[in-house]
C-alpha cells in the first residue's frame, strides 16, 4: 500500500479528515475491494491499543511461561566455563588490542551530503560525523530497507558497528563487501582487518593486511604500520 | 500459594489480578492438560484453548451485562477450554464426559462467544505484533494507543521522522505476516 492511501486511512480512522475529504476517502473505497479489505484489516488491528487487554494478556504470559516445566539448571555451570575461557583469552591474546591503538586506527569513511538524497540526511551526516552511533544505525538500517542493494549502506553500518565495538554485526556487514568485487570492496577490507584485530583474531586481521599492501588499496600506509604491530 | 474461591476468581479475573492469574494456572491447568491427554490431545492445542478462554473470560466480565456463575469456576472454565480445544485438537479425541457437562449454550449468553471471538482475534494479532520485536513492536504498540509520532519518538529516544518512516514499513510488515498467515481468513 503506498505510504499516502496508508496516511489517509489513518487519519480517517483518527477523525483527523474533513467532511469532503472523508467522503472522497468512502468513495473510493466502495470501488476498490483491496482498499476495502486493507481498511477493515486497519480497524481490527485497533484492538492491539486496547490497554487492559494488553496488560492481562502480558500477565497471562507471564503464567504461562511460570506454568513450562523447569529444566535442570545449567547455568551455573555455563558460568564456571565461560569465566575460565575469559581468563584464558585475556592472558593469551595480544595485549595490543586495548581500545587505545584501536582508536588510533579507526575513522570513519566519509559521508557527504550527496550520497543521501532524502530529507532526513542532515540528521544522519551529523550523527555519523559526531559517532553517534546510537542515532546513526537505525537511520542507515532504514536506509538499507529501502535500498537494500547498496554496498555504500552496508559499508556504513559495517563501520557503524565497528564504532560501536558490536563486532559481530560489523563483520556480518563487512565481510560480504569484502568478498565480493564491487565499488566498496577495499574499503570494507580495511575495517575487516580491524574489526577481526579487535575481536582478537589476528591471523585473519593479518592476512587481510597482508593483501592489503601487497595491492597498495585503500589505507595501505597504515596496514603496513599495524601490521608491525601485530 | 493462597487458593481463591470461585467469586474471587471472577472477581480477580475481571480486575487483571495476576495473583489470581497464577492461581488459575498453578490450579487447573495440569487438571485441564491431564483431561486433553487422556482424550488424545496435544499440549500446544490445549495449552492455547486454555489462554483462549482465560481471555475470553476477561474480555466477558468486564462487559456491562451482569455475569452469573451458575456452575462451579473449574466446570465454567473447563466448558470454554473444550469447545476452544475442539477447534484446535489435532487427531481423534475420545470424549469421556457426557455432553451435559460440556453445554455451554446453558452456561451463558451470547456475550460469551462474542467475547471469545473477540478475544481469539487479539491473540491472533499479538501472535505477530509480537513476532516483529525491537522498535517495530515498540512504535507499533504506542501507535495502536493512538499516540501521535512525537510521542512516540519521545518514548523511545527517536526522531519523530525516523518513527514516522518506520512505522509506515513496520505496519506493512505487521499487514503482510498476518494476510499470509493460513488462519487469517476466520478473522
Amino acid at each position: 500500500m503506498k505510504k499516502d492511501v496508508q496516511k489517509k486511512m489513518d487519519d480517517y480512522l483518527a477523525g483527523k479528515l474533513n467532511p469532503k475529504e472523508k467522503t472522497s476517502f468512502e468513495k473510493e473505497m466502495e470501488k476498490d475491494l483491496d482498499l476495502q479489505k486493507s481498511f477493515k484489516l486497519e480497524q481490527d488491528l485497533s484492538i492491539l491499543g486496547d490497554p487492559s487487554l494488553g496488560d492481562f494478556y502480558q500477565k497471562m504470559q507471564q503464567a504461562e511461561k511460570r506454568s513450562l516445566p523447569r529444566r535442570r539448571k545449567l547455568w551455573p555451570y555455563y558460568i564456571a566455563v565461560a569465566s575460565v575461557a575469559a581468563i584464558l583469552l585475556i592472558v593469551l591474546v595480544n595485549p595490543f588490542t586495548s581500545s587505545p591503538a584501536f582508536n588510533n586506527y579507526f575513522e570513519t569513511y566519509p559521508m557527504v551530503l550527496s550520497q543521501r538524497g532524502e530529507n532526513d540526511q542532515q540528521a544522519l551526516v551529523q550523527a555519523y560525523q559526531n559517532q553517534d552511533w546510537k542515532r546513526a544505525r537505525p537511520l542507515l538500517e532504514d536506509w538499507q530497507a529501502q535500498e537494500p542493494n547498496n554496498e555504500l549502506v552496508q559499508l556504513y553500518l559495517g563501520v557503524v558497528a565497528l564504532g560501536a565495538k558490536d563486532i559481530p554485526a560489523a563483520i556480518g556487514q563487512l565481510q560480504g563487501l569484502e568478498q565480493k568485487v564491487g565499488n566498496v570492496q577495499e574499503q570494507a577490507r580495511w575495517y575487516l582487518a580491524l574489526a577481526y584485530w579487535e575481536k582478537g583474531d589476528l591471523s585473519a586481521s593479518k592476512s587481510l593486511l597482508e593483501m592489503i599492501i601487497q595491492k597498495k588499496t585503500y589505507r595501505h600506509e597504515q596496514a603496513t604500520d599495524l601490521l608491525k604491530r601485530l | 500459594m493462597r487458593s481463591f474461591q470461585d467469586e474471587e476468581i471472577i472477581e480477580g479475573l475481571r480486575n487483571s489480578d495476576s495473583r489470581v492469574i497464577d492461581y488459575i494456572y498453578h490450579e487447573y491447568l495440569p487438571k485441564w492438560l491431564s483431561l486433553t491427554k487422556k482424550m488424545g490431545g496435544g499440549e500446544v492445542d490445549a495449552r492455547d484453548a486454555f489462554q483462549d478462554a482465560l481471555l475470553g473470560m476477561f474480555v466477558r466480565l468486564r462487559k456491562v451485562e451482569p455475569f452469573d456463575l451458575r456452575v462451579t469456576f473449574k466446570t465454567y472454565l473447563f466448558a470454554i477450554c473444550r469447545k476452544q480445544w475442539a477447534y484446535k485438537k489435532r487427531g481423534n479425541a475420545k470424549i469421556s464426559y457426557t455432553d451435559e457437562d460440556w453445554n455451554l449454550e446453558k452456561m451463558e449468553d451470547n456475550s460469551l462467544f462474542q467475547a471469545l471471538e473477540e478475544a481469539e482475534k487479539y491473540r491472533f494479532f499479538r501472535k505477530h505484533l509480537d513476532a516483529l520485536g525491537g522498535k517495530c513492536k515498540a512504535i507499533l504498540q504506542l501507535h495502536f494507543q493512538k499516540k501521535n509520532n512525537q510521542e512516540i519518538g519521545q518514548a523511545l529516544d527517536l526522531s519523530e521522522a525516523y518513527v514516522k518512516k518506520r512505522k509506515f514499513l513496520c505496519k506493512q510488515a505487521l499487514k503482510e505476516a498476518i494476510q499470509k498467515d493460513p488462519n487469517f481468513h476466520q478473522y
